[in-house]
């Protein structure tokens, strides 16, 4: 882990590939899409872990941030910009340090997704359970549809999608989580 | 001396038992037990059974998180698979350490995904500890084969019609058999008077 820290602070290595593939800059980005829509003030969050974490050498500010997640093509506001494994590797970093924060209520969103799929929320009583999770759905899709180019998902499906990044989220959120993060976005094909 | 480490997660139990040091640190594992709240059965076994399943669930739970399905399982001795979309399979063939037998029948239990998510960070914990095992480490790099990937964006959409095309093109080679001429009525076929 320390490893990686030093990693992320470093300047740009020669050996490092100079950009991250398509794929890693919207997952990231669909990730803390999530997170904002599990707070909407999640974005003071997230500044406050770059100081927190020392990464402004690789996300230096908000804007930074901001321009950061633009490069993900499906954006309406997408822009053409250098997103750099280091800062790839600083939002992982990010994204894990959240996750590990809010594990407790990650675990409730998880475990209420399956009782919903199995019909038991009736059964079970708990129905505010539900409504917290209806609350997250409605506001990932909300963010997706104010954000993100038209997109040929039904409400429904970008719902589904919004259960898999609790999911992925759940399982960044643990002691390894950022290593995991990295490797499943990945593949291991990057360093 | 011995010793006994335990990790201890809302919904599982992982017990290691080994010899310590001077410095107590555990360098020689004896057995281990892993214990699911919501079953009372025991998974016991030796350092090859926990190295077996430390892989499988590190391979499975990545497939996992990148919504695909894994393919070769490791060894028969440690199955982990997907039931359905939450709930997941595990299949140990137990080993009582003190026995050194394996019992008859293998344990089998059914996890959902927070309780996969738990028996993961136990055996995280285990690597990251440096008391234990410290030769045991997370490694992620074991090389993987999956299939059935779920992408994000339009990936699979275009991937789909890829092979749609792929499917087109190889069924316009070959060959179609000429269906039969049927001779045309040399009458009209009469209608009804206005």
């Amino acid at each position: 882990m320390v490893a990686e820290t030093a990693q992320v602070n470093q300047p740009k290595g020669t050996d490092e590939p100079e950009s991250c593939p398509r794929s890693v800059r919207i997952e990231l980005d669909y990730i803390l899409l999530a997170i904002e829509a599990l707070d909407y003030e999640a974005m003071e969050a997230i500044v406050d872990c770059i100081h927190y974490l020392q990464l402004e050498s690789a996300i230096p500010s908000r804007v930074a941030l901001w321009r950061l997640r633009n490069t993900n093509p499906l954006r309406v506001t997408y822009q053409r910009g250098e997103f750099t494994v280091a800062q790839a590797k600083a939002l992982v970093k990010i994204i894990a340090t959240l996750a590990q924060r809010i594990n407790t209520g990650l675990r409730l969103l998880v475990t209420t997704i399956q009782q919903v799929r199995e019909g038991k929320i009736e059964a079970l009583g708990l129905q505010q359970n539900q409504e917290f999770l209806n609350l997250y759905l409605d506001r990932f899709v909300y963010l997706h549809k104010c954000r993100m180019k038209p997109s040929p998902l039904s409400d429904q499906e970008l719902k589904s999608l919004g259960e898999d990044l609790i999911v992925q989220l759940l399982f960044c959120s643990g002691t390894a989580g950022e290593q995991r993060l990295w490797y499943s976005l990945t593949a291991g094909e990057l360093a | 001396m011995r010793a006994q480490r335990v990790y201890t997660l809302p919904n599982c139990t992982l017990g290691v038992m080994g010899l310590v040091n001077d410095q107590d640190v555990m360098h020689i594992l004896t057995g281990f037990e892993l214990h699911f709240f919501h079953d009372p059965r025991r998974i016991k076994g030796t350092r090859e059974v926990l190295e077996l399943l430390l892989k499988t669930v590190n391979v499975y739970s990545l497939a996992f998180q990148r919504g695909q399905e894994q393919i070769t399982p490791i060894s028969d001795m440690v199955v982990l698979e997907a039931e359905n979309a939450d709930t997941h399979k595990l299949t140990v063939k137990s080993i009582d350490p003190d026995a050194q037998q394996t019992q008859a029948e293998p344990i089998q239990v059914v996890l959902n995904t927070v309780q996969l998510f738990d028996l993961m960070e136990s055996l995280d914990r285990l690597c990251t500890d440096e008391l234990t095992l410290p030769d045991l480490t997370l490694n992620l790099s074991a090389p993987v084969q999956f299939r059935r990937e779920q992408s994000v964006g339009w990936g699979s959409a275009l991937a789909g019609l890829g092979v749609v095309l792929v499917a087109a093109v190889g069924l316009s080679f070959m060959p179609v058999p000429v269906p039969e001429r049927t001779p045309a009525p040399e009458r009209p076929v009469p209608t009804l008077p206005r």
